[in-house]
């Protein structure tokens, strides 16, 4: 007697084999038979209607660190068909962390994943420091699988103290990291995320930017013996640099015989000739025996900001720069003074275009205003709107800025990574693994969810640019090698019963949309989707279309090749 | 210590490390002895300018690129 069957699917099984008609067997949370037909009673008989039931997809870069310990589900991902998700990229996490060190963390992952104060405050309970207490603080409200990442800038935190942020580490100190690496791989870790890229909320390296070369190649040498994997943040806007990147990751790889994983790989038209050369660049490496893993994201970039926060939009624009980070009353101040105007001005319309984005202000819609008597603007474009003035589209936004005190969200889609006819080749290629997507993250600014479904709608059903088989294997199995999760990711006896059974014809996501539900005060945008059918966690019904979340909470923590014998779903 | 590999693959562009309390001067002092200082720190500028205008209070770190020599023409 199986626990439950889903007959007359069309079974896509993750390995990018072509699909069939056919049925899966579910027992004890595992799959017990794959096949055309399958004989035996069960507990529960799911009829698919001929739909394609498939792996639960694996979400590889996400940021859920801080959410999933008050929503064991990382919703919305788990209503796009995502049973695992991998958390603490980019050198952030929320473990290992000591008690005095949490403000400063809480700081930097607030304004690097945009994530609000009010809610991470009111979410974050903070009742561990190390990384085994942090996966003990949620693994038994798990609706979702967990994967976690250590992060580089803990690790220099929690032995460094604050010279984390000052300086390289001494050779007693990369011990000593060493060893606290060990502890969380031990504890659960699935490998180690660092980043050459990101600045924390002073607008300093992240710490584990301060590393000399020698303490991440010890570190290496840690994931090495344990079969671990490294996400590291290059610099992706720019091919040399790059390339130089990927060189060393190459020989990190190569000499520690470790998977290193690289985010984003992104298309601009600043730079139509990185992705190419990138991927050459890792095609030379691999046939060196480096084992390198570039991660692209499927959907365009979209931007939203308000002067209040800082955002990277401006980085390239020195004045702006400057301007935004001051105190909002001095930044009010110099958005009024005519000779500052006068160089903002200027700068909007004659600067380099900031990290992989192509930023035209006139075409930035005013998304949401802070005034009644302002809100007929929502929808429309600065260029609109100021032809209708008669004014200059730039000078419309600062003096909107100005009279909404800094609140007005200004905002632009598709400013990058968005030409479909240069990114179906490099996505569909075996070494490009999907992901970047970055749930979790930049709540406030745009919706991180519901890349899987676009990934099917966009480069399967409108570029026919794979087969859906191989859009199946790019979400589920050729994550699930890359990372190290033996046991999910193929739909075949004795793994675990992730699944997701969807209509190949609908399955998208669906529009932006701002919701309130987050802990404290605070909206974040989502996406809902369309075309899935029903989701299931290690063998439970976690999700359906037609009635929402389960009660079930059949979500695991997930380790790597690396963990210990019944480390795994504990 | 490099692997054969990496010996035997041609970097994009010439590159180094820079080493802790490094500045421009200092660099280029290093890597061009034989070349009038100011020269050689202007080429250097020019070769990385990621980091010349990368904004403050963020600096130079131990695990930045610094190109030494020019973009492929």
């Amino acid at each position: 007697m199986y626990d439950l069957i889903i007959k007359n699917a069309r079974v896509c099984d993750g390995t990018g084999a072509p699909a069939y008609r056919g049925a899966v067997a579910v027992s004890d949370g595992l799959i017990t038979a794959v096949g055309t037909r399958i004989d035996g009673d069960a507990r529960r008989v799911v009829d698919a209607g001929g739909n394609v039931l498939a792996p639960g997809f694996i979400d590889p870069h996400t940021h859920f660190d801080a959410q999933i310990t008050w929503d064991g589900l990382a919703t919305p991902s788990l209503e796009h068909g995502v049973t695992t998700v991998i958390n603490g990229n980019c050198s952030l996490t929320m473990a290992p962390v000591r008690a005095e060190h949490r403000d400063f963390v809480g700081a930097v992952f607030r304004q690097i994943e945009e994530m609000p104060a009010a809610a991470f405050d009111a979410g974050m309970r903070w009742n561990w420091e190390t990384f085994e207490e942090y996966l003990g603080a949620f693994r038994d409200n798990l609706g979702i699988n967990v994967a976690t990442l250590a992060g580089h800038s803990m690790l220099r935190l929690w032995v460094m103290g604050e010279a984390a942020r000052e300086r390289a580490a001494t050779e007693d100190e990369v011990v000593r990291m060493q060893g606290l690496l060990r502890e969380c791989l031990q504890a659960g870790a699935l490998g180690m995320s660092t980043s050459w890229v990101d600045i924390d909320h002073e607008h300093r390296p992240v710490p584990c930017r301060l590393a000399a070369p020698e303490e991440l190649d010890a570190l290496c040498a840690v994931l090495g013996e344990a079969g671990a994997v490294m996400q590291v943040v290059p610099e992706f806007w720019d091919p040399d640099l790059l390339c130089t990147r990927i060189d060393i990751l190459g020989e990190l790889s190569r000499r520690h015989h470790i998977t290193v994983s690289f985010s984003p790989l992104f298309d601009s038209n600043a730079t139509p000739e990185l992705v190419p050369r990138a991927l050459e660049r890792v095609r030379l490496q691999t046939a060196y025996g480096a084992r390198i893993v570039p991660q692209m994201q499927s959907r365009p970039i979209d931007v939203t900001f308000e002067f209040d926060v800082p955002t990277s939009v401006f980085s390239t624009r020195p004045t702006w720069w400057a301007t935004i980070l001051k105190p909002a009353a001095e930044t009010l101040a110099d958005f009024q003074n005519p000779d500052i105007r006068e160089q903002l001005v200027a700068e909007a319309y004659n600067a380099m275009h900031p990290i992989a984005m192509e930023v035209h202000f006139p075409d930035f819609i005013v998304s949401r205003c802070e005034l009644e008597k302002n809100r007929p603007l929502e929808g429309r474009t600065l260029r609109d709107i100021a032809a209708e003035r008669g004014c200059d589209p730039v000078e419309l936004m600062l003096d909107l800025a100005v009279e909404e005190n800094l609140r007005t969200c200004f905002s632009a889609v598709a400013v990058g990574h968005d030409n479909l006819e240069r990114i179906s080749g490099p996505i569909s290629d075996p070494l490009v693994q999907v992901g970047s997507g970055d749930g979790g993250a930049h709540v406030t600014r745009f919706a991180t969810y519901g890349d899987t479904g676009y990934l099917i709608s966009r480069f399967v059903r409108q570029a026919g640019a794979m087969s859906l088989e191989r859009a199946v294997y790019k979400l589920t199995g050729q994550i699930a090698d890359n990372w190290g999760l033996a046991d999910r990711g193929r739909l075949r006896p004795g793994l675990a019963a992730d699944l997701v059974l969807f209509d190949p014809d609908t399955l998208d996501r669906g529009p932006e949309i701002a919701v309130q539900d987050l802990p404290g005060e605070g909206y974040r945008y989502i996406r809902r989707a369309t075309g899935i059918e029903q989701v299931y966690v290690n063998g439970l019904l976690a999700y359906s279309g037609a009635q929402g979340y389960s009660n079930e909470r059949g979500g695991c923590i997930v380790a790597g090749q690396g963990s210990v014998p019944g480390r795994r779903a504990a | 210590m490099m692997t054969s590999a990496n010996t035997s693959i041609k970097p994009v562009r010439p590159w180094i490390y820079p080493l802790e309390g490094d500045t421009w001067e200092r660099i280029a002092r290093r890597e061009f002895p034989s070349r009038p200082l100011e020269e050689a720190v202007a080429d250097l500028q020019s070769w990385n300018l990621y980091l010349v205008f990368r904004p403050a209070p963020a600096g130079m770190t131990r695990s930045d690129i610094v190109f030494t020599g020019p973009p492929a023409a």
